[in-house]
């Protein structure tokens, strides 16, 4: 726990340098955002087309699901993956007669918790963009003999990914900042490594200041990114 | 775009794969869950290897059982939960032995004791204090941090409520943080944490505070430190009993004990379990 | 849950919303400040206060929150010499810290919205202003600043409920509040569900109260001829019961 030694040591490669166990844990981040953000996304078209239907009760049940997710911090949501989902599992579990022992570990909880807030955000993001759809295009469709729903797979659905993208942008860099939450239930993301690496090399500053540019970086990128992708929808 | 909604597809079900619940392995494999974030007792390496006083211990009881063990480390929030659920079959880390866990869980004998011991830095008015009463007034108005959870917590709120402003932590290396930042008067933990932060440079203002609160005189802080288990594992921990007579005996256990504590934290074979 | 457990929790709960309200209470505003010097530095004459009001923009808009409340809380307690400084006072308090990181975030975000309000501005308003006489000081006063303030605030409120959520991350400094105090529920009585249930609740109402409370000033903002009635939607709903109603009986 010694708390001499210059930044160079600090950020060594192998030993006990900590340049390894931080892009382990940028890579556990990486993974959980990037699994967790394009399950959020499917799920979250499933809950806009719940919330545009005839169904009553399945609208109702999209927006209060988009409300509460909303509403309450993601924090919350996470403890409550967290301490919860083991017993709900379980309790599935036995109603099927299995009465095994069924785990889902952080990452599962991580993965689950991104998924889960940026479904309600995309939702509301792919409302807008089927909104903003002329009626043209549903007659066209229609016009062309194609049934409803291979209508919208073919026609509608790709053109609302292109509307979505800028605010699909934003819930992407959301996604990033949300694994940052994950730490407090001990996944070993990014920022769970810098906060053990802080404490057990005293300079807590030095590497809370890594993982924020660390963090800058990664949105400048995805929003470049973003930008290109709009750039490159809009001329095709 | 067919082909595009095809990658979709099978990222989603490859993500399906990789999220899927793992389900327990096979139950010939005794499965140790621990906290790995509790020197001496139990610590995690930057490589993400286990180290400690009770893996050294629970590897020896493993040997004399013959049976192979696997260690996870897991926060101890949520280590009673996974335990009774079935996901380990012991849990080791320095927990202690009480009452209200014994309701509904089973110990193995009690293998370390160490009293709690409020630590505060070397200048603080705090220090010097002959017995608890003296120490108890002298906090009086301080605000004094402890780890949520934990028997410390519990003679906080038993003894010093209304008395101190309580800050509650996630883990002790926060605590350690702000003890010795100064934003805490004083921290209560067993003594071990305290041990292992004096011992180091960035520790050297801190002191441990007299007197010991050892378990006899608030005995609803329990009987030392054992390893928990669920009531239906008899066998399990009879064969572990059984091994910490034996370490015990031997002076192995005290061994081990200098090795990480730098003291005896050993407790006497339990009469009831290893026989006179 | 049983009765005992239930009233454990909801006094415990009880406590922890004045210091979630606080919390709120006491970033809005400061960050509400900090906003408006990043939209003025980011209006001014100067590069290098444009720039640096720009980059503070971007760098806190872009770096978690819990990153920043880090850095102010662990990372600046490294420093001795800083702790042996006033500053201390303020950044030995967690609360203080979770505020301070808070509203220097929620600054970054509101000046965005800021900068939205002021650029749906019609140039015509102003240009006819000055058209009037009015001296450019009076122009943003009475003509500039209302109208923005008008357009910003559907994404203002937007901002609160962002902030409020916020507050969340003091209990990862110590800070017992709605979620720090759940967070404890949910290990202690495993009563998982019904604690969130609560707690989600309480987050619901303080959104809602909020919103409604902004929606008036908004209302109060906008001129008398462009005003809707106050509960359009209902008024709409029962209109169309009535006709329908009436439809029905007719035939």
């Amino acid at each position: 726990m010694g708390s001499s030694g210059s930044i160079i040591d600090l950020f060594a490669w192998g030993g006990d340098g900590w340049t390894r166990p931080l892009l382990t844990g940028l890579g556990v981040t990486m993974a959980c955002a990037c699994i967790g953000y394009v399950l959020g996304v499917v799920l979250g078209l499933a809950v806009a087309f719940a919330k545009l239907g005839h169904n009553r009760w399945l609208g109702a049940a999209a927006t209060l699901y988009t409300t509460l997710l909303r509403g309450v911090p993601p924090l919350l949501v996470i403890f409550l993956l967290f301490f919860g989902t083991n017993g709900a599992l379980m309790w599935v579990a036995r109603g099927f007669g299995y009465t095994g022992y069924i785990e889902v570990d952080a990452f599962t909880v991580g993965v689950m918790a991104v998924a889960f807030v940026s479904a309600a955000y995309s939702s509301e993001v792919f409302r807008g963009a089927h909104a903003a759809i002329p009626v043209g295009q549903f007659e066209a469709y229609t016009a062309l003999g194609l049934r409803p729903f291979a209508g919208l797979w073919t026609v509608i659905i790709p053109q609302m990914f292109r509307l979505a993208l800028p605010g699909l942008g934003n819930v992407w860099i959301m996604a990033i900042k949300e694994t940052t939450l994950l730490s407090v239930i001990s996944l070993a993301e990014l920022m769970r490594v810098v906060g053990v690496a802080g404490r057990t090399t005293g300079q807590p500053f030095v590497f809370y200041g890594v993982a924020a540019l660390v963090y800058l970086v990664l949105v400048a990128i995805s929003s470049r990114a973003f930008h290109a992708l709009e750039t490159r929808m809009r001329w095709a | 775009m067919q082909k595009a909604v095809k990658n979709l597809l099978s990222v989603l079900v490859l993500a399906a794969i990789l999220c899927g619940p793992a389900v327990a392995q096979d139950q010939a494999e005794v499965r140790i869950g621990t906290d790995g974030g509790y020197l001496p007792w139990t610590s995690t390496s930057p490589s993400g290897e286990l180290t400690g006083f009770e893996i050294d211990l629970a590897k020896q009881v493993c040997d004399r059982m013959k049976r192979s063990c696997r260690f996870t480390a897991q926060p101890w929030e949520g280590q009673i939960p996974a335990l009774e659920q079935g996901k380990y079959d012991i849990l080791v880390g320095g927990i202690a032995i009480t009452p209200e866990r014994q309701k509904r869980l089973a110990f193995t004998q009690s293998y370390a004791n160490l009293p709690i011991n409020f630590a505060a830095a070397k200048t603080s008015s705090l220090n010097g204090k002959a017995n608890w009463q003296e120490l108890k007034a002298a906090l009086s108005g301080k605000t004094i941090g402890v780890q949520s959870g934990t028997q410390s917590q519990k003679f906080v709120d038993n003894e010093l409520k209304g008395d101190v402003t309580v800050r509650l932590y996630d883990n002790q290396d926060s605590l350690n943080l702000d003890l010795l930042a100064g934003r805490v008067d004083a921290a209560v933990a067993g003594r071990s944490p305290w041990i292992a932060l004096t011992r180091t440079q960035q520790g050297e203002p801190i002191e441990i505070l007299s007197p010991n609160i050892d378990f006899e005189q608030f005995n609803y802080l329990g009987v030392g430190v054992g390893g928990l288990m669920r009531k239906d594992e008899e066998d399990l921990r009879k064969a572990w009993d059984t091994a910490l007579c034996e370490l015990k005996a031997s002076g192995e256990l005290k061994g081990i004990s200098e090795k990480w504590f730098g003291f005896d934290v050993s407790t006497k074979p339990d009469a009831k379990v290893c026989g006179a | 849950m049983d009765l005992e457990t239930a009233l454990h929790v909801a006094t415990e709960l009880a406590g922890a919303i004045w210091v979630t309200l606080a919390l709120a209470a006491v970033t809005l505003p400061l960050g509400l400040i900090l906003a408006g010097l990043a939209t003025w530095a980011r209006r001014s004459r100067y590069r290098a206060l444009r720039g640096v009001a720009s980059a503070y923009v971007l760098a806190f808009r872009s770096i978690p929150l819990l990153v920043q409340i880090f850095v102010l809380y662990y990372g600046l307690s490294q420093f001795a010499w800083l702790r042996a400084s006033p500053v201390w006072i303020v950044l030995k308090d967690p609360f203080a810290c979770a505020v301070i990181a808070m509203s220097v975030c929620a600054g970054a975000y509101t000046a965005e919205v800021m900068r939205g309000g002021l650029a749906a501005v019609p140039q015509g308003a102003i240009e006819a202003a000055r058209a009037l006489g009015l001296s450019g000081f009076k122009t943003f006063l009475l003509v500039t600043m209302p109208i923005a303030i008008r357009r910003a605030l559907p994404a203002y409120s937007n901002e609160i409920v962002v902030t409020l959520k916020s507050t969340s991350l003091a209990c990862t400094i110590t800070v017992m509040e709605l979620t720090g105090v759940a967070k404890d529920l949910m290990s202690q009585t495993f009563a998982v569900i019904e604690v969130f249930c609560m707690v989600a609740l309480i987050y619901l109402i303080i959104n809602m109260v909020l919103i409604f409370l902004l929606q008036q000033v908004e209302r109060w903002l906008t001129p008398a001829y462009q005003r809707k009635p106050m509960f359009a939607g209902l008024r709409r709903a029962a209109a169309k019961r009535l006709s329908s109603e009436a439809v029905s009986q007719k035939g």
